[in-house]
């Protein structure tokens, strides 16, 4: 039987040549983004206990790998990198202050096989930990405007408010389960499906530019929540429109995923070409308080393989090349120490390496 | 330019009569025209690529086309993360919870196998009344589960109910009505926002005017 030996698991794939060297720039852009930015690294496990993304994630158990660790306690392949901030943000860093964060970690997803969906992703971040209010929101919408400019061309940003969803959807009084339906219709903007309620059957459709906020407001009128997160979305959308980013803004009112997870702002990046959103974020103020200690957060994650797989696709294939761009110094035994002498005053050059069958 | 992904045979002819009456020039899909090929130009603006159901799932999802059009069914049966723009009101039917007619489903404490080509749908379903069932998946022809005693009951499509008559099974429940659907890509429909919103008008209005031109005929 010739089992699975020479085969990579669905969903993952060996990287190499001119595709790893995209990789390693991508990172390297945004290390020198981010740094300069004032955030530093963080590098958590590959493997966390289950019982952390039970506690913070709100994907379903379904899409994570687990394994089973030393102890006999269920583990888990980390399935998104924002929980596991959280836990660290809780237990280790200072209260009083504010943290930024940025990773640049594999994240894997279990998910239904032959539909050409990834399980392992590379993925970039940011995380501001320790504020709330605008200020710190203009720094996350900013550095994630920088972030699809320095790695993706022809880019937008999309802006959303939790907060202007829960408003009209809670004036209308629903029991838990029937506004879960409603919530994954609008999700789809499926409003065909949302028969009766004639607002947030419009809701799905409030996306575009500034002419949104005038339909919102008119379908808000009454609802004092409402109209209050719109408003803080307002400002927000004017303060970037007058620092040069109106072109590159777009506004959502109908981003409801993951709702139990956000609390106000929420971002979504578009990259020209790209599939799926290439960037994903937004605030979440109650995320921490999940592993015991209140504090505010805001931040986003980057889908680096996306991005990678988009410009590779405007390329060609990668090609198998040596990597050599400099001089080759062929060598023997004996030549050995002369030719290192030389490699270390001629930088640049290399040792050369013949190729040989296996018969010698 | 926008790419969309047709599901081929009823849903394709329809859709195209769909596309022609808002107005786009279908012509090189005119059967006598298309021969063996499977991506078509419909005017200056539409790329069409003809595609079996499930394939127009994979293919909007992935984002090699930005839309398309395709059942409810198959949109339930993939999970698939896309947005749903337009319930075209064409290709109607249910899913419906079917088995020997006069028998009672829900009677018995014991272990209850449903045969079904969708087994994500069944699943979820019973799964959210809180009903444990044992799906076994079918391929063709689900009406010869219960008649020969594989399942107690089939969940499928199910537009006249002539097929379960004929084999001596009834509709026990209905579990969702099903229609076409024009579906988006998730990050295209921010991308190309302008031409989506041309064509999802135009489609609706010739949705809204078959809907008017029936409601006048009864």
């Amino acid at each position: 039987m010739a089992g699975y030996k020479k085969n990579v698991p669905l969903g993952t794939r060996d990287i190499m040549f001119g595709e790893a060297t995209l990789y390693r720039n991508l990172r390297n852009r945004l290390t020198g983004l981010y740094t300069r930015l004032g955030f530093s690294e963080i590098m958590t496990p590959g493997i966390e206990y289950y019982d952390v993304f039970e506690a913070g994630s709100t994907l379903p158990q379904e899409s994570m790998y687990k394994l089973t660790g030393s102890d006999g306690r269920l583990l888990v392949m980390r399935a998104d990198n924002t929980t596991p901030i959280a836990r660290v943000a809780a237990c280790k860093l200072p209260e009083d202050r504010v943290t930024r964060l940025f990773y640049h970690q594999r994240i894997y997803r279990l998910s239904e096989g032959y539909k050409g969906r990834r399980s392992e992703i590379m993925q970039s971040g940011v995380e501001i930990i320790g504020a709330s209010g605008i200020q710190s929101d203009l720094v996350c919408i900013h550095t994630a405007l920088e972030t699809l400019s320095e790695v993706c061309g022809d880019y937008k940003l999309e802006l959303g408010h939790v907060g202007y969803y829960n408003a009209m959807i809670s004036e209308l009084g629903l029991d838990r389960e029937l506004e879960g339906r409603i919530r994954k219709l609008v999700e789809a903007k499926d409003a065909g499906k949302i028969e009766k309620y004639e607002k947030i059957r419009k809701i799905p459709f409030l996306f575009g530019g500034a002419e949104v906020f005038p339909e919102a407001a008119e379908l808000a009128k009454g609802n004092g929540k409402a109209l209050a997160a719109l408003e803080y979305l307002k400002k927000v959308y004017t303060a970037l429109c007058e620092a040069g980013y109106k072109d590159r803004i777009l506004i959502d009112l109908g981003i409801v995923h993951s709702l139990d997870y956000y609390t106000g702002l929420v971002i979504k990046g578009y990259m020209e070409g790209a599939g799926e959103p290439v960037l994903a974020g937004g605030r979440y103020d109650t995320l921490v308080s999940k592993f015991d200690r209140d504090m505010p957060a805001t931040g986003f994650g980057v889908n680096v393989s996306e991005i990678a797989e988009t410009l590779m696709r405007e390329k060609p294939k990668s090609e198998v090349t040596d990597g050599i761009s400099g001089e080759e110094i062929s060598f023997d035994e004996k030549s050995f120490p002369e030719a290192v002498r030389y490699l270390r005053e001629n930088p640049g050059s290399c040792l050369s390496v013949a190729h040989t069958e296996n018969d010698v | 330019m926008l790419r969309l992904a047709l599901t081929k045979g009823r849903i394709e002819e329809k859709a195209l009569e769909y596309l022609k009456e808002s107005g786009y020039d279908t012509s090189e899909l005119d059967k006598e025209k298309r021969g063996r090929k499977l991506l078509f130009r419909v005017g200056n603006e539409i790329e069409v690529v003809l595609a079996k159901a499930a394939d127009v799932i994979t293919y909007v999802e992935r984002g090699v086309c930005d839309g398309g059009i395709v059942g409810e069914d198959t949109i339930m049966e993939a999970g698939a993360n896309v947005y749903e723009l337009l319930d075209l009101e064409f290709g109607k039917c249910r899913f419906a919870l079917a088995g020997i007619k006069g028998k009672d489903f829900y009677q018995g404490s014991g272990h209850k196998i449903i045969a079904s080509k969708y087994p994500a749908v069944t699943k979820k379903y019973f799964n959210e009344k809180g009903i444990d069932v044992e799906v076994v998946k079918i391929e063709g022809s689900v009406e010869l589960g219960p008649v020969l005693g594989l399942s107690d009951a089939i969940v499928d499509i199910v537009e006249t109910g002539s097929t379960l008559k004929a084999n001596g099974l009834e509709v026990y429940e209905d579990v969702a009505q099903i229609s076409a659907r024009f579906i988006a890509n998730v990050s295209r429909i921010k991308t190309k926002k302008q031409e989506f919103d041309k064509l999802t008008a135009a489609l609706a209005r010739t949705v809204k005017n078959k809907r008017e031109k029936c409601l006048g005929e009864n």
